[in-house]
Formats: structure tokens, sequence, C-alpha cells
């Protein structure tokens, strides 16, 4: 079974020509090595082949199977040749595996290196750190939408938290919620279309669900306590967030957004649960936890059963890669990736003062 | 927790940089008094006050949001002076940095909102007294549990 599977997803980097093609080849052969689903074996008995052109790190590429049937073929004309290789291998893995590839998601942080916090940008394995606000006073919480166009954080620009939305493309700035109080915590739904965050207007904070077109929003929730966090299922129906309802610690609850029930608590197994975030198959829950005193960072199938600690010693934020593979969380002010499988982990991003809230875009 | 039995329909703020009229309907369906936040545009930076503002600072428990009796009895009695004076007032909330930013900054709103309740309670017009969690954010500022009363105007 292993061996058949192996062999379907067996891949070849055929020829390649042009001034920056030994380069890339190079390079796709590390991306494709990093990918323990595709197997990169000689040509001769690939299942699948990939070939091209690259002139001036502009990449031209063909996946083609063995029976000669072209599988896509597509021209990749960023700037840098780096950028380009991670697109097309993300779109290879894609394509022969059904799975979104990580080689060119991008991980959104806020690090207080600089003195105040702010929202910074890398990629998946920490290279191309970039800082993305200069906000007066800060800005925190930010995500990105599904898409990857949108980026939404909250600044205290003005002195009060105000939910901003960033165009990545186009780089145009708006303000998603100025709403008096505090407002925070974007999760964006995976069809792009809404999202829930936390607003305190009505005089305490309830998560709402927000239409980014119309920007009518609507409160799901009634609490008496602090709600913070909210995640998304895959699906769009259901939402979890986190919430101290009478100070007595921190717990998750599920809500239909499209119904008028009640949210209901999900048993998460501790005492103090917070920062839910929902697997990109829907199947399992990452969260933070408090283990004996100190924070840890656990994984549990959202239909029950055992509860994973993944990491403790003050682990905290879980975020999921695309493929659902490896989680990102922080631990001792550093942003690290860890793979499921192996339980292999490395720091991605270090010397950045104090890392907290990475969101790993989708 | 049960679910909210009112829809709430809120035009949230529009695009732009200038800010707009944030609410626009509330839709209540059964009889309760809500004292929604006023607007906050006009209010002076919190994050820029000095601290001859400071008029009062309330300390909580770690991850709590209860205000204790003792706290209540000393917000009371400066309220009084207050209300004569009737100025505007921003509750800033803060949180200490242990724990989970998205947490801090909900349980130190929850903070600023129970200063708040008390305030209205004593009398004072709620349309003056504007609440606002900064969780653990803003460490130049705060990183203890504590709801700061500061002078809005």
């Amino acid at each position: 079974m292993a061996r058949a599977l192996e062999e379907a997803q067996s891949i070849a980097i055929g020829t390649f020509e042009g001034s920056t093609a030994a380069t890339a080849k190079k390079s796709l052969a590390v991306q494709f090595g990093q990918h323990s689903e595709l197997g990169l074996v000689d040509q001769k008995s690939a299942r699948f082949v990939i070939s091209g052109t690259s002139v001036s790190g502009r990449i031209t590429a063909r996946l083609t199977e063995r029976s000669g049937a072209v599988v896509f073929e597509r021209t990749y004309g960023a700037p840098e040749l780096d950028d380009n290789v991670a697109a097309l291998a993300d779109d290879v893995v894609m394509a022969i595996t059904g799975l979104p590839g990580a080689a060119g998601s991008r991980i959104v942080f806020v690090s207080n290196v600089g003195g105040t916090k702010q929202v910074h940008v890398c990629k998946s394995d920490g290279s191309g750190l970039m800082r993305v606000t200069s906000s007066p006073n800060g800005a925190v919480s930010p995500a990105i939408s599904p898409d990857g166009s949108l980026l939404a954080y909250t600044s205290y620009q003005t002195g009060f938290p105000v939910v901003m939305m960033v165009d990545l493309g186009g780089g145009m700035e708006r303000q998603l919620a100025s709403t008096p109080g505090a407002n925070s915590g974007v999760a964006f739904a995976p069809e792009d279309r809404r999202a829930a965050l936390t607003m305190s207007f009505l005089g305490n904070p309830e998560i709402f669900v927000v239409d980014l077109g119309t920007h009518n929003a609507i409160c799901i929730t009634e609490s008496t306590g602090a709600p913070a966090s909210p995640t998304w299922h895959p699906g769009g129906e259901l939402l979890m967030f986190a919430s101290d309802e009478n100070g007595s610690g921190s717990q998750l609850y599920v809500v239909d957004v499209g119904s008028e029930s009640a949210a209901e608590l999900w048993p998460a197994g501790y005492r103090f649960v917070t920062d839910p975030e929902w697997s990109p198959d829907g199947e399992q829950i990452a969260y933070t936890a408090k283990l004996a005193g100190d924070w840890a960072v656990v994984v549990k199938p959202y239909s029950g059963g055992r509860a994973r600690v993944l990491r403790r010693g003050g682990a905290q934020h879980p975020t999921w890669s695309p493929d659902g593979k490896s989680i990102a969380y922080v631990q001792s002010g550093q942003l690290w990736v860890h793979d499921l499988e192996t339980d292999a982990r490395r720091s991605i991003v270090r010397g950045m003062g104090e890392i907290s809230e990475p969101r790993w875009m989708r | 927790m049960s679910r909210v039995s009112v829809v709430l329909l809120v035009s949230l703020s529009c695009w732009g940089l200038t800010s707009c009229s944030t609410l626009v309907d509330i839709a209540i369906g059964s009889p309760k008094v809500i004292h929604a936040l006023s607007d906050q545009g006009s209010l002076p930076n919190p994050l820029a006050s000095a601290p001859s503002q400071i008029l009062l600072e309330v300390p909580f428990p770690r991850d709590q949001f209860f205000v204790s009796s003792a706290q209540r009895t000393r917000i009371e009695k400066r309220a009084e002076e207050w209300k004569a004076s009737g100025s505007r007032l921003i509750l800033a909330g803060f949180a200490s940095a242990d724990g989970p930013p998205d947490h801090a900054r909900s349980v130190s709103q929850r903070r600023a909102e129970a200063v708040r309740t008390i305030l209205v309670d004593a009398g004072l017009d709620s349309g003056l007294l504007h609440a606002a969690g900064y969780g653990s954010d803003i460490p130049s500022m705060s990183s203890k549990d504590v709801v700061r009363v500061l002078v809005g105007q």
C-alpha cells in the first residue's frame, strides 16, 4: 500500500533550459525532498515529470504524466527565482497529492523587537521576514484571508483598539471595525466573505460575524464573560471560540452561525484553554492549555477522543499549516514549526524580541 | 451560555480614514437595557495620558474580572466627585503579560466594563463613560492587572 502510494506520487525533474535553469532545478529538488508525500526518483521510473525553462528567474514549467498527458503548464513571473520555485512546488504538490503545499505560504505574527508590538510576516521556513505595520502604540492580533489578499489586525494608532484591513495586493488600508471599546481577534471565514471578531461596543465583549461586503454584523454570543479568539470550521458554518464565563477559567465553545441555537461547551479536557484553531480538514482542534501551571499546545479530535500534548514548557497559540501536517506556535519568544508525524520541530524565527500570535495563511 | 435572542444589526465604519457613525440600528426584541458605548472619536488618546490624568487605579486578581467589595467601595467613594464634575472618563483595562494575548484583551475589556457598571449604578451618565481593554499590548502604560480611570477631556 505504502509502496503503491509512493509510486503513484513519484516525480522526476526533467530538462530545464535557460540562464537560471540549473539553480531552479536544484531548488525544486530541495522543495520536493522536503515533502514526505512525494517520491523524488529518476526519470525512467517516475509517474510525473516536471520540465521547462527558467530565464532570469522566471519559470515556465510543464507537469506531464508518464503517458505524456500534460497535467498543467504555467509561467511564474515573480521577480525572485525562489518565489517562483516555491509557487511551482506548491502547484505540483497540489496537482499530485490534492493537498495544498506549504512552500509558498506565509505566517503572520506579532513581534515587539522595535519596542512596540508590530505585525510581521515570513515564509513558512522563516525566510523573507518583513515588518508589515508601523503603527504608533502598536498593532496586534493579525490574520490573513484564505485567498491571501487581505490582512486584518488590531491597531492602537488612535489610542483605542481598531481593526484595520490591508489589501496586500494594492496596499490600500481601511477600517473594518472602529466601534467603541475593544475590537480584535479577526478570523476570516473559509469563503473570504465574512469575518468573525470580538467587539465590545454593546458594553461587554461579544463575538460578531461581519459580512465583509455589506459591513453588517450579527452578534452570535450572549456572554457574561470574556469571549475571544474565534476560529472557523472549514465548512463555514461552525465557529469555535474561547470564553471565561465566570472568572473560573477560559473554556472552548462551538456555535452554529446560521442557526439561533446557543453556543455549546466543547470539552477540551483542561481547566483553562484558549486560542483554538480548527485543522484545515475540520477533524481536529489545536489550542493553548494550562497544564500544571504552565502553558502547553494541545491537539484533540473535534469529535472527541484523546488529547495529544504537542509541546509543554510555555508553548502557546498554535496555528495549522495549510496541508495540516505541521503546527506553528510560539515558545520562549521564538516561532516554531512542529511536524505532527515525526514530532521533529525547529525554530524558524528567533532574535526578534518576543514573538506572539502566529497565524499560518491557508 | 445562551444564544443571543436578538439580532443586532450594526453598520461598521465606512471605507477610508475618516470615522463615521458606527451605530445605525439596534433591533431589540426584549426589554433589556444596554448601556452601549458612545463614540470615541473625539476622545483624547488615552495611551498618551500623563500620570496626573490617572484618577484611580483599580487592581484585579489574575484572570479575574469581578470587582471585590473593597474595590467597589473605593470606586463608589470617588464616584460622587466625578458625578459632580460631569466630565468624561476613560476606563482603560490592562492585564499582566503572562496570559494568551487575545484572552488578556477580552478580560481587560470586561474589567473596564465592570468598573463602568459600578459608576453607572452610582448615577453617572453612561454616555460619558468610555471603556476599552488593552490586554498586555501596551507595556509602556501598564503590565499589571488593573483598570485605570482617566480624565477623558
